[in-house]
């Protein structure tokens, strides 16, 4: 087993909003090894981005740990700066309109104290496939997938053993993603960074991932190695998640309908959170919420689990 | 018989064309998906049919054919009967398309007041039978909600119940479920094949997610810098794909854990196209004849031989295939 980049202990972040307490990120406990990706999936709402946030300090953490290769950096900004990096999904809006694409890239650098920090900047625009001739112009006269790779540039500027990834191929045009995609995978196998990344688009999470955590209403649902969360989910939400994804080889099928919404969130139920919409529910779902079970090398909350063998390829 | 039908549409921007001579034809109770990446124009089709292109936009060239009637040439007071009436709409981003003033409820009535002629009273109760169709929770007390009190799923409900309101002939659904997660985006393209059964719809589906194209088209139109580069059946264009850029595109998604094929390069700005096929300077089989822009031809050897596993739900259709490139060329003997 490589080592641990990120460990995050019962991790808790609570929004106060009119009418009561959101729990968006609840007791998330997860762990992350280098030159892996942890892809965490889920539905507007659920918490995926503000998982991400609390990692990066950005917002604060009523409750839990963060602790990034052996360093509690717990509220710590300068320590959590350095070791962690961000991919936001639209780097229009993450750089700066009005600093050359040099400055944007230089920035961390010249923060931390880098002793060359124009020749790295350089560097790591090759690594990124980045004319480093680009250096003296702004975002706006660059194309969506160069913009892109010039927020992956300033993020991996440090090397930080962690990256986050949120949404990083959500504003791109299907051509593009696959290049920004295989440059992430590339990146990481010569530079054996950790890659925690966020989304909804299950097609890219089943390409990148190693391994899945599926968040529903702040709590993860289910975690595992990506082929078996994928090929044979254990929890009804993650199955029915996987079944409204519409695929190509299904044309002209509708996908499966999972009725109902995500409940308000500031209403706390005693049972399980996915209760409200499980086809599978039972008296004793909505009385206590279940633990997560671990079977090998995954896990799941639910009392009962969509049987590997009988169900999932029924569907 | 198509109810609309598209010939040679050409959309212009100043001296800028976005469209470049474009057919289509939709039937009723079919879907035509049309799919593209951004700038492609496969927005600006479904606003040039509406007549509603954004200043300076215009149509320059060709016709748009409501049952036969060409409404290129149709007054201003004619064309705000159609819209909504004839030719329903759904946008993107159902926060921005309502009105935030407005309760739900009128909102579906006014349209039932404009073009179906009823008295407030009426639409008011037609709307919450509307509102009903679409499955809105207790629709009673939601027509009395404004839409900032709706979830995103809820909103593209209400818009989907105004659109279906007035019975309309053809619906133009441009990215109807891009905002919402995948659950809720299920619901909704199920809700809409439902409405469109019943009501024996056209539907123009536009969106750049070929998933959401492939699971409710019946036939999809490829664009690609302002043309149709591919035209054909769902099943052949997505499984037997003609066109380097369709094949492209189907290879850069994800399937598995394969490294992924990308195509090079980015899309062309439509104020700088050369002379020549759009797509050369990206593909990898250009060749001499490539200078010349290649037009439509039938690409009939690009049939899916998976046909058959879809059962009879094809065999009625118009089966032609066809894909500008020359490739494709002499492949039909």
């Amino acid at each position: 087993m490589s080592e641990t980049v990120l460990r995050t202990e019962d991790l808790t972040v609570v929004y106060h909003v009119p009418g009561g307490v959101i729990r968006a990120v609840d007791g998330v406990s997860l762990e992350l090894a280098a030159g892996e990706t942890l892809a965490v999936v889920g539905e507007s709402g659920c918490g995926k981005t503000t998982l991400a946030k609390a990692i990066l300090g950005l917002e604060r953490a009523a409750g839990g740990k963060i602790v990034v290769q052996g360093n509690d950096v717990t509220g710590d900004l300068r320590g959590l700066a350095k070791r962690v990096g961000i991919v936001w999904q639209d780097p229009y809006a993450s750089l700066d309109s009005r600093w050359t694409i040099g400055d944007s890239i230089s920035e961390p650098l010249v923060i931390h104290k880098h002793p060359n920090p124009r020749e790295r900047a350089v560097e790591v625009m090759k690594e990124t496939g980045l004319d480093p001739g680009l250096m003296d112009r702004y975002p706006h006269q660059l194309s969506g997938g160069q913009r892109q790779r010039v927020a992956i540039a300033r993020a991996l500027a440090l090397n930080p053993p962690l990256v986050l990834c949120d949404e990083p191929t959500a504003a791109l045009d299907l051509s593009i993603r696959a290049q920004i995609l295989n440059l992430l995978k590339d990146l990481q196998a010569s530079r054996s960074c950790a890659y925690l990344y966020i989304s909804h688009d299950l097609m890219t999470v089943r390409y990148i991932a190693d391994r899945v955590a599926v968040m529903y209403l702040g709590r993860i649902v289910e975690i595992g190695p990506t082929g078996d969360v994928f090929g044979a989910p254990r929890h009804p939400y993650t199955q029915a998640l996987m079944a409204s994804a519409p695929t190509l080889e299904l044309v002209g099928r509708l996908p499966a309908v999972l009725a109902g919404e995500i409940p308000d969130p500031r209403v706390r139920v005693p049972g399980c959170r996915f209760s409200s919409r499980c086809p599978r529910r039972q008296d004793r779902c909505v009385e206590a919420e279940p633990e997560l079970t671990i079977e090998g090398d995954r896990g799941y909350r639910c009392y009962f689990p969509v049987s590997a063998l009988t169900e999932s390829n029924a569907v | 018989m198509s109810v609309l039908e598209v010939r040679g549409l050409r959309v212009a921007f100043g001296s800028t064309e976005v469209l470049r001579g474009v057919d289509l034809e939709v039937e009723a109770g079919r879907t035509l998906g049309i799919v593209g990446e951004s700038g492609c124009g496969k927005s600006m089709t479904g606003l040039a049919i509406m007549g509603l292109l954004p200043y300076p936009g215009r149509v320059a060239a060709g016709e748009i054919l409501l049952d036969g009637r060409d409404l290129v040439r149709e007054k201003e007071s004619r064309l705000r009967q159609i819209r909504g009436g004839d030719i329903a709409m759904v946008f993107q981003d159902p926060f921005t398309s309502l009105n935030p003033m407005m309760r739900v409820g009128d909102q579906v009535a006014e349209a039932i007041v404009l073009h179906r002629k009823e008295s407030w009273k009426r639409a008011r109760e037609l709307a919450i039978e509307q509102l009903r169709a679409v499955k809105v929770p207790s629709p009673e007390s939601t027509a009395k909600k404004f839409p900032h009190q709706l979830s995103g799923g809820q909103r593209q409900r209400v818009m989907i119940a105004i659109a279906f309101a007035c019975h309309p002939r053809v619906l133009i659904a441009d990215e109807p479920t891009t905002a919402l997660d995948v659950t809720l985006q299920a619901q909704i393209l199920a809700l809409l094949k439902e409405l469109q059964s019943e009501q024996n719809t056209a539907v123009i589906l536009i969106s750049h997610d070929i998933g959401v194209i492939g699971s409710v088209s019946d036939r999809i139109a490829v664009y690609y810098a302002g043309k149709v580069v591919e035209e054909g059946r769902a099943v052949d264009v997505l499984h037997a794909p003609a066109h380097p850029y369709t094949q492209g595109l189907l290879a850069s998604l994800p399937s598995g854990q394969s490294r992924l094929q990308s195509i090079q390069g980015q899309p062309p700005d439509p104020k700088t196209l050369g002379v020549g096929c759009s797509f050369a300077v990206r593909c990898s089989f250009c060749h001499e004849k490539c200078d010349v822009e290649p037009g439509l031809m039938p690409a009939l050897k690009f049939r899916a031989d998976v046909a058959h596993e879809f059962g009879n739900q094809w065999s009625s259709e118009d089966g032609s295939h066809s894909a500008a490139c020359w490739l494709v060329e002499g492949t039909n003997v």
